[in-house]
């Protein structure tokens, strides 16, 4: 036997002499005046006379006393022994923590299940090996690093909560092969319903990938999209698009609810064909004079809850100050005048900062700013030095061969063909996305800040078909829009469950507190006027009371709303045939000699007490 | 001498209670002057004892005329004579009868007072002893009810005293006594040789009760731990390590005490009686005295 810290044992000699010189000082009793020790004498010799080693009473527990600190001087001194052990084996458990593993089709639902399952896996996993637990989320989480101590692993497990998020397997076994790196015939663990595409494509190494299956199949409805746009025939008001999914193998009748700040404002019966969806439309929505709260519930009771409800926030339509810098553009002028929510100024020399600071978008047509604006700007035919863009040579006769057909400023947009006859493309750098580009460069570009945002059109409008067409009035007023809104996904209500939410801090804070669905707040730091915020593992609305911002988070994933059970395949790593490895480890005793110590303070203080 | 309170021994109503009592003394007894206790002598009560011949001198009054005419033989009826019996009170006056509140030895001297106005009230003759580190102090035999003063008097004055030496003041008691009578012994018997104090009085044939006096710390101590108990009378000291087993274990022993006491007590005819100082005085004379057969 070795020790660790074999010094420690020098401690037994001022411990030891502690308990001695105790033992010496002898005890001091309590003095009691009694009528006469006739009768306490006759007692004493009672009890010497029934115990004849009584006088060894006081020894035994010096002796014990002894040993307890001996005992307790070993462990501290960690002794260990080398021996041969079946080693070298590595498990990761990967552990579905998504919404479809909170139904409830097995008692009490998928999650706990397979909570069991991995712990029974624990239990059964040879001693000296190594295992860690990875929950698969959003986005993986290592719950538990490598370690042989049990105990931990089952802390690690015990503590494990599902999100209301979808699974990313990918990343999860990607992480899970990374953590297994060194070892040469590791294995990967998957605890799942299977409620995703089987990942082909993931890598795991020398890993064997093995998965156990929980739930069984349940029937269940939920929301899995949900959207809000301005109807085109009534500015200034909304509709609410949502679609329902079922996996009924038989049509349904559902009620779907509107709620509004939690006041029920609508409902609509809907079928939905079987294992199909079915979308469902609230018209025309007036928003109020503040962010609202809408959700749309369905009305059933099935094995999972939370994908039942999705939530959309509306904020209020509040009138655009919009200041246009040009020498005259009559199609700008009227592209920008068409939404009658919108009131433009004209001016032909640039605003100073403060002046622009007054309105919602300045649009500089053919002017460039005397300096970078301080707010949203639309800039075009001009490319200021100051923008992250490297201009290009100017081209003539060009055309526009793509677009970014998702961007919220092209949405309803077709510049197909768009001939331009004057251009300089640019190169996008960092912090840019391409709107637009000829074959030569980019020639619409966005930009955004936490604070603002511009966008750049890099030619002259009035230089090109495009006034022409009606994708210009659309363009400018999704730009418009754009520009003013705070958050594209946000506004819509659209952040994925465990997504990254960016809530805008004006002034100077460091911190902001953000409220979650469930009560809860948390502490989020700001970076350059924003506040990333990636803990969205709740569905729901979020709030930040500082500055009032308000955000919704849905789950919206199909997979999740099927609540399929797949069993996938193992797979054999390239390492399995490795097997177990007999390698020389150290096993330390120190629990041992705890546990030991434990029973003989216990002995002692039952001596102490019952005086034999 | 010390007086043990500063009140009066015994309060006037008890005083007036405690008139109509009278003790209970078996065994007949010689006194000195007509009484009202059966005496070993014949005498002229109305109670028959005897017969006996005729002897010249005989009073004539008590031949039995009756016998006369069957046996042609002269007979005197005899009868019981009813003298007064002499009653001692013995208190034991040691260190460690001022233990309890009230102390036993308060208690002990209102029993004896309340003993010896009982007996004066029937005209028996009492005397007291206190009894003190070996010694005795005495108070001569009275009688009558006029003697009552002084026998408070001298009883709410007990000598401070150490020990007990209890078998020496038995074989002072034995031989100043000379009267064969009522013996009332108060004492604790925290003595190691309570028992040859016992027989010394025993053997003087006197109708002895005694009334063992404890406190309730002795009779249910509260004491628990490592403890250094100190003798009130001896100053000796003992290290225990009390705890329910070791109580349990006095208690034993302490029910040994009492049990060895009653015994030799009934043995030659005597009394015993167990008296805690934590029930009220009336209490134990009225009722626990007169259940146990001391007073009637």
């Amino acid at each position: 036997m070795r020790f660790l810290a074999a010094w420690n044992l020098l401690w037994f000699l001022p411990v030891g002499g502690a308990i001695l010189a105790l033992y010496i000082l002898r005890l001091r009793r309590r003095r009691v005046e009694v009528p006469a020790v006739l009768l306490w004498t006759q007692v004493l010799q009672d009890f010497q006379a029934n115990v004849p080693w009584q006088r060894l009473r006081k020894h035994w527990l010096l002796v014990l006393q002894l040993l307890a600190a001996l005992l307790l001087v070993l462990a501290v001194a960690q002794p260990y022994t080398r021996a041969w052990m079946y080693s070298g084996e590595a498990h990761v458990l990967v552990l579905d923590g998504s919404a479809s593993m909170l139904a409830t089709d097995v008692s009490p639902n998928r999650f706990e299940q397979a909570k069991a399952l991995a712990r029974e896996y624990l239990q059964k996993m040879p001693p000296g090996d190594q295992a860690a637990i990875v929950l698969a989320g959003a986005r993986p989480r290592v719950l538990c690093g490598l370690t042989v101590n049990r105990s931990e692993l089952f802390r690690a497990l015990k503590s494990a909560r599902p999100a209301e998020t979808g699974t990313n397997i990918a990343e999860s076994l990607a992480l899970a092969a990374a953590i297994l790196t060194p070892f040469a015939a590791p294995t990967i663990e998957v605890f799942t319903d299977g409620g995703f595409a089987e990942p082909r494509d993931v890598d795991t190494g020398r890993a064997r990938l093995q998965y156990h299956t929980v739930g069984s199949w349940a029937e269940n409805a939920g929301v899995v999209a949900i959207d809000l746009r301005e109807d085109q025939n009534a500015p200034g008001r909304f509709d609410l698009f949502a679609v329902i999914h079922h996996n009924s193998e038989r049509e349904q009748r559902y009620t779907v609810e509107l709620w509004r700040d939690n006041n029920l404002a609508d409902a609509q019966e809907i079928t939905v064909p079987p294992k199909s969806e079915a979308p469902v439309l609230f018209r025309q929505l007036i928003p109020t004079d503040h962010p609202e709260e809408l959700r749309v519930r369905l009305d059933t009771r099935d094995a999972l809850a939370c994908d039942n409800t999705a939530y959309v926030v509306l904020h209020p339509v509040r009138p655009l100050k919009v200041l246009l810098v040009s020498k005259g553009n009559l199609f700008l002028e009227t592209a920008l005048s068409l939404d009658p929510r919108t009131s433009v100024e004209k001016r032909t020399s640039p605003p100073s900062a403060a002046e622009s600071g007054r309105y919602d978008v300045v649009v500089y047509d053919n002017i460039e700013p005397a300096s970078p604006p301080a707010g949203h700007a639309v800039l075009i035919g001009v490319i200021p030095q100051w923008l992250p863009v490297v201009p290009l040579q100017t081209v003539e006769n060009s055309m526009v061969v793509d677009w970014h057909h998702t961007h919220p400023v092209m949405r309803y947009v077709d510049l197909a063909s768009v001939r331009l006859s004057k251009a300089t493309p640019v190169l996008p750098q960092a912090g840019t996305e391409t709107l637009a580009e000829a074959s030569e460069g980019a020639v619409m570009v966005s930009l955004q800040k936490p604070d603002k945002r511009w966008l750049l059109i890099t030619f002259d409008v009035t230089t090109t078909d495009l006034p022409l067409r009606v994708a210009f009035p659309v363009m400018m007023l999704n730009a418009l829009r754009w520009l003013t809104a705070p958050s594209e996904s946000a506004e819509r209500g659209l952040i994925p469950a465990g997504g990254l939410a960016v809530i805008p801090v004006p002034g100077e804070r460091e911190k902001v507190t953000v409220r979650l669905p469930d009560g809860k707040t948390a502490e989020v730091s700001v970076q350059d006027g924003a506040a990333p915020f990636e803990d969205t593992l709740q569905t729901g609305f979020y709030r930040c009371p500082e500055t009032g911002y308000l955000f919704a988070v849905n789950l919206a994933q199909r997979e999740e709303t099927e609540l399929a059970v797949h069993s996938y395949t193992s797979q054999t790593g390239t390492g399995a045939s490795a097997g177990l490895r007999k390698v020389l480890a150290r096993r330390e005793w120190w629990q041992w000699l705890a546990g030991i110590l434990l029973a003989v303070l216990a002995l002692e203080w039952m001596m102490y007490h019952r005086r034999w | 001498m010390t007086p043990v309170s500063e009140n009066p021994l015994l309060e006037a109503s008890f005083l007036q209670r405690l008139q109509r009592l009278q003790l209970l003394v078996r065994r007949p007894l010689p006194g000195q002057w007509k009484g009202e206790h059966r005496s070993p002598k014949r005498g002229y009560s109305v109670e028959f004892a005897d017969f006996r011949e005729y002897s010249p001198g005989d009073d004539l009054r008590y031949v039995d005329w009756k016998a006369y005419g069957r046996l042609d033989r002269l007979y005197l009826k005899q009868y019981v004579e009813e003298e007064d019996v002499y009653v001692l009170l013995l208190v034991d006056c040691s260190r460690s009868m001022r233990f309890g509140q009230p102390t036993k030895l308060l208690f002990a001297l209102q029993v004896a007072a309340a003993i010896g106005h009982i007996a004066l009230c029937r005209f028996h003759r009492v005397g007291a002893g206190l009894i003190a580190d070996g010694k005795v102090t005495w108070m001569r035999p009275v009688r009558g009810k006029q003697s009552l003063i002084p026998l408070l008097r001298f009883l709410g004055s007990p000598p401070d005293a150490r020990s007990t030496v209890l078998a020496e003041s038995a074989r002072q008691v034995a031989n100043g006594w000379k009267h064969r009578g009522a013996v009332y012994l108060l004492t604790d018997l925290m003595d190691e040789h309570w028992q040859d104090a016992l027989r010394t009085l025993l053997a003087r044939r006197h109708e002895l009760t005694l009334i063992h006096t404890l406190s309730p710390q002795e009779l249910r101590p509260d004491l628990m731990g490592d403890l250094l108990l100190v003798d009130s009378e001896t100053g000796e000291t003992r290290e225990v390590s009390l705890s329910a087993s070791a109580l349990s274990l006095y208690q034993r022993a302490l029910q040994q005490l009492r049990d060895d006491a009653s015994a030799l007590c009934g043995h030659f005819g005597g009394n015993y009686l167990l008296a805690d100082t934590s029930q009220p005085l009336e209490t134990f004379v009225l009722r626990e005295m007169r259940m146990r057969g001391v007073l009637a």
